[in-house]
């Protein structure tokens, strides 16, 4: 999760097509503000060219146990981004390119031709929606008109191969990209990149913190994990994290600036309650160490997410003290995204 | 030569009917053969429908029955009932186009309008690999033309035909300007050839735009010369950029030598598979006969140097696609055959082996090679975009079994550097401490007539009319194997193989064999990085170190002026988009640059080559 999209949208309208595993997760709460985006694979073992068990996608859910299934079927979904001028438009990130809907997911269209493949992850910029920002495979594309038009916009880096994309909230044309070999930023709207911190493997999350946008943490293939106080521009490594797991994913608590989380494939979950400095497991619970995806959710102070490798949805509700399964029996959660919208 | 001199017989042929006819194209016993087959086939499935049963029959039968005009109400029901739960993605995109446009006329309506309503609501993947792309393109391509002036809203991708239309075609001009430059991807496959035959075949059949047309007619050459030239008796030998567990050892059983069957009936006839989807479109390709006699002749031996490239890389380098020199000597008896080794395909890749000729090929395991067994995340991850923990064991569990077996005999490794003189194979390997698997195997046949080991370090063999000789480079021990045979296994990280080949013609006796072998001078050395410097049977001296570069008679193998094509009949440069067939007084020139086919009868004063200058 790289940084949450906090405008007021209008409601969809709710087409229930599964429920939670458990009862109602959080009686007595107050309804949730936000809608809760879910990037699903339910096919265990997909095969391209094989057969589709059950939908997998994009779903969401509003009151965090009934889903809706909103996208067409794509067994390898990536990312999601939302217009937040327009509640109706969105961009999806999958295998195939990248589609746009206008009507709240009622139709997709795909706006990317042939020439872009596998975008790791798509962020739409919110200092100018128009701008959509895609990392892919083999750079950093750009679309600057709501996708009808897509142009590479990677100078400067030079092992390709990017993860995961920030748009800097406090300064516009500002970024800062995963890629292969370490992070890279940009000032000046992507004309030109520098590489700001050389890692030995692929940045493969990058966060800043919904606190102090000058806080930025970073996760990696083996390279461990990193942290930066000044908007990226200088990082050093956090000790405490171990480097001999892949890390995959990392989520910041939405109520407490000090709460961190990140997981990786054997690593489990790890949490951090003093802003980074020192990190303890909390996998426990959980029915593995392979942990592809973690996300903390803005509407329940102290609850975590976490998806073991197809198992199913998991939550805490303490960050990671206790787990129960709650959606998606079986299922890999490859990202969520949390988006604040009108009342229903 | 002067134009009388030449006589171009066809040139830019847009808007001509499916099959040309021309003064060297003529509908000859080697294409009539051909169709005959393809028709042959075809009915084959259609017997296998009961047109009262609607709940039996793939789409293959269905293609079957629109092609064959037979059992064409139960190809409509069976149609609809096949699409309520449409599966497959590109693996659907191809068959459901030949459906289209074989039942054109022949479906009923509500069959038209199953099939309308299939690409509206269907969303296939487009994959990750070129053979999906040309599946999903091709297909696209020709749907979209089917359906013209559509709105995004009428198909699944929500573009509307037009759009459909332009993108598909962009992509595969652009894959066909690449793969006529430095030469196909996925290069020489024993099963994915028909991942791009298919549709191309369907292009060359089905597309309304002239152009397009006539590129799928031009690839298709393309495409089966490329096979023709690295083939023995129909088998596909040599180094594949992706085979299969069975093919590699029964290098018979396969869609590759369903081809050769079809198109060179040069072969038994194996299960058509996927074949089955050029048969229903046979009619509208003409078998050229230049293509034909490449195929088919053997009379002398050649060889033959190709420029290919690996599949996009994604990481670990900057060079998007590495090129891959691939060498092929041919005879009546034999064929050796490999790449430079290396990673160079992930998880299917063979780069090297020696395959001889036999009466009957099914069942036989008529090859010779070694290789280190591999599997990395780093080649997962070099050549797929995901994560790199969980690819190995779903790879193992998606459909290759063996990926990260320590007795597969499939598969490149980083540690195999490979040399090729003529006959003579030098394959060299080196494994670092972090390899999975230190050890190298070499796979002796079960159909081996004669298996020795020899006082001098060689291992002497012979299949069919051929004499092999084998030399482990380090200690080794034998292990059998379940389907017959053994494997040399030798578990040390610097480690070597050495093979030469030669027909048994060319010898007096066994026994002369392996005198002149043990004769040749040969040094290696292990000190620093694995060493050979010998002389081969056919006279020349090899030296080759891993991490060097290989020399003949003292002087460096170019690979910078590596052709696209090189061979007595087939010549291609790089960058060139235009590749000469020829074969006796015959040549046929496919020039994408240009989008032109060319026929000429060689006059006999240009004719210059000469079988024998390279005979050893």
């Amino acid at each position: 999760m790289k940084n949450p999209v906090l405008m007021c949208h209008l409601a969809w309208p709710l087409a229930v097509v599964g429920s939670s595993l458990l009862g109602a997760p959080s009686s007595g709460r107050a309804e949730p503000q936000h809608t809760l985006y879910l990037l699903v694979q339910q096919t265990k073992d997909y095969v391209i060219g094989g057969r589709r068990i059950s939908d997998s996608g994009l779903f969401r859910t509003r009151d965090r146990k009934a889903i809706q299934f909103v996208s067409h079927q794509q067994p390898r979904p990536f990312q999601i981004g939302f217009d937040p001028r327009d509640p109706n438009r969105m961009y999806y990130a999958n295998l195939n390119g990248i589609s746009r809907t206008l009507d709240g997911g009622k139709s997709w269209k795909r706006v990317t031709g042939w020439n872009i493949t596998e975008p790791k992850d798509l962020q739409v910029d919110p200092h100018n929606p128009d701008r959509i920002w895609i990392a892919l495979p083999d750079g950093i594309a750009l679309s600057p008109d709501g996708g009808d038009t897509w142009q590479y916009q990677d100078a400067g880096i030079k092992t390709r191969f990017t993860e995961a994309l920030v748009v800097e909230r406090a300064f516009p044309d500002t970024l800062l990209a995963g890629t292969e070999r370490g992070i890279y930023r940009t000032s000046n709207a992507g004309n030109t990149w520098s590489l700001v911190q050389p890692t030995t493997a692929t940045v493969h999350d990058l966060l800043q913190s919904p606190h102090d946008s000058m806080r930025y943490f970073a996760v990696t293939q083996s390279d461990g994990a990193w942290a930066s106080q000044d908007g990226g521009i200088s990082w050093s490594r956090i000790a405490d994290v171990p480097d001999q797991f892949t890390l995959h994913h990392l989520a910041a608590d939405f109520h407490d600036p000090n709460r961190l989380a990140l997981c990786g494939w054997g690593a489990g979950v790890l949490v951090s309650e003093d802003g980074g400095k020192t990190w303890q497991d909390r996998t426990a619970g959980l029915p593995s160490r392979e942990i592809w995806s973690v996300g903390s959710d803005p509407d329940f102070p102290g609850r975590l997410y976490a998806s073991p490798f197809e198992e199913a949805l998991y939550v805490s509700d303490d960050f990671g003290k206790s787990w129960q399964p709650l959606l998606f029996e079986g299922a890999l959660v490859w990202e969520y995204q949390f988006h604040k919208e009108g009342p229903r | 030569m002067t134009m009388k001199q030449c006589l171009v017989l066809t040139a830019v042929i847009y808007g001509l009917a499916p099959i040309q006819t021309t003064a060297l194209t003529t509908q000859g016993a080697h294409h009539q053969g051909y169709l005959e087959r393809a028709r042959s086939v075809v009915q084959a499935r259609v017997d296998l429908v009961d047109p009262n049963d609607l709940e039996k029959g793939s789409h293959s039968h269905i293609a079957a029955c629109l092609a064959a005009d037979q059992h064409l109400e139960w190809a409509s029901a069976r149609l609809i009932r096949f699409l309520e739960n449409p599966r497959g993605d590109m693996f659907w995109m191809f068959p459901m186009t030949s459906i289209a446009y074989l039942g054109k006329d022949k479906l009923s309506e509500e069959a038209h309008a199953a099939l309308r309503h299939a690409w509206k609501t269907y969303v296939p993947l487009r994959g990750d690999t070129e053979n999906h792309w040309a599946m999903y393109y091709g297909s696209l391509f020709l749907m979209a033309e089917y359906w013209p002036d559509l709105p995004g809203s009428e198909w699944y991708n929500g573009k509307s035909s037009e759009e459909n239309l332009e993108e598909a075609r962009e992509y595969l001009i652009w894959w066909m300007d690449i793969t006529t430059s430095m030469g196909q991807g996925e290069y020489d496959c024993t099963h994915y050839i028909g991942e791009y035959l298919i549709p191309m075949l369907h292009l060359a059949a089905w597309a309304e735009d002239p152009e397009m047309r006539l590129r799928g007619e031009m690839m298709v050459d393309w495409i089966l010369s490329d096979f023709a030239i690295d083939s023995l008796n129909g088998l596909y030998v040599g180094a594949h950029a992706r085979t299969d567990d069975r093919q590699v050892l029964e290098t018979w059983y396969g869609l590759s030598t369903f081809f050769a069957w079809l198109y060179f009936g040069n072969t038994p006839e194996p299960p058509p598979s996927w074949g089955i989807f050029t048969a229903v479109a046979a009619e509208y390709y003409h078998l050229p006969e230049v293509l034909y006699k490449i195929a088919t002749d053997r009379s002398q031996p050649y060889l033959s140097r190709e420029l290919k490239r690996t599949r996009e890389r994604w990481r670990f380098t900057e060079e998007r696609f590495k090129r891959v020199y691939k060498t092929t000597y041919v005879t009546e008896d034999y064929a050796v055959g490999s790449d430079q080794g290396g990673l160079l395909q992930p998880i299917q890749q063979h780069s090297w082996d020696v395959t001889w000729a036999v009466d009957d090929p099914r069942g036989v395991h008529n090859t010779m090679f070694s290789i280190n067994p591999y599997w990395s995340t780093k080649e997962m991850q070099m050549y797929f975009s995901e994560y790199p923990d969980f690819m190995p064991p779903a790879v193992t569990n998606q459909g290759k079994p063996t990926y990260m077996a320590e007795d597969t005999f499939l598969g490149g490794s980083d540690y195999e550097q490979v040399f090729q003189d003529l006959d003579t194979i030098v394959a060299l390997y080196h494994m670092s401490e972090e390899a999975n698997h230190k050890h190298i195997h070499g796979f002796f046949s079960k159909d081996l007539t004669r298996l020795e080991e020899d006082d001098s370090g060689w291992i002497f063999a012979q299949g069919g009319n051929t004499y092999l000789a084998y030399f482990p480079m380090a200690a080794y021990e034998w292990r059998p194997l379940e389907n017959g045979g053994k494997r040399l296994y030798s578990p040390h990280a610097k480690n070597g193989t050495i093979i030469q080949a030669a027909s048994a013609a060319e010898f007096k006796s066994w026994d002369a064999f392996r005198q002149a072998m043990r004769a040749l001078p040969l040094e290696i050395s292990m000190d620093a990085q694995p060493r050979v410097w010998m002389k081969t049977l056919r006279g020349n001296e090899v030296f080759f170190e891993y991490d060097g570069i290989p020399m003949v008679n003292g002087k460096q193998v170019d690979y910078a002026a590596w052709p696209l094509f090189e061979s007595p009949f087939m010549e291609a440069a790089p960058g060139s988009r235009k590749l000469t067939l020829r074969h006796g007084d015959m040549e046929r020139v496919l020039d994408f640059d240009h989008v032109e086919r060319i026929d000429r009868v060689i006059p006999r004063d240009e004719n210059e080559f000469n079988v024998n200058d390279i005979r050893p």
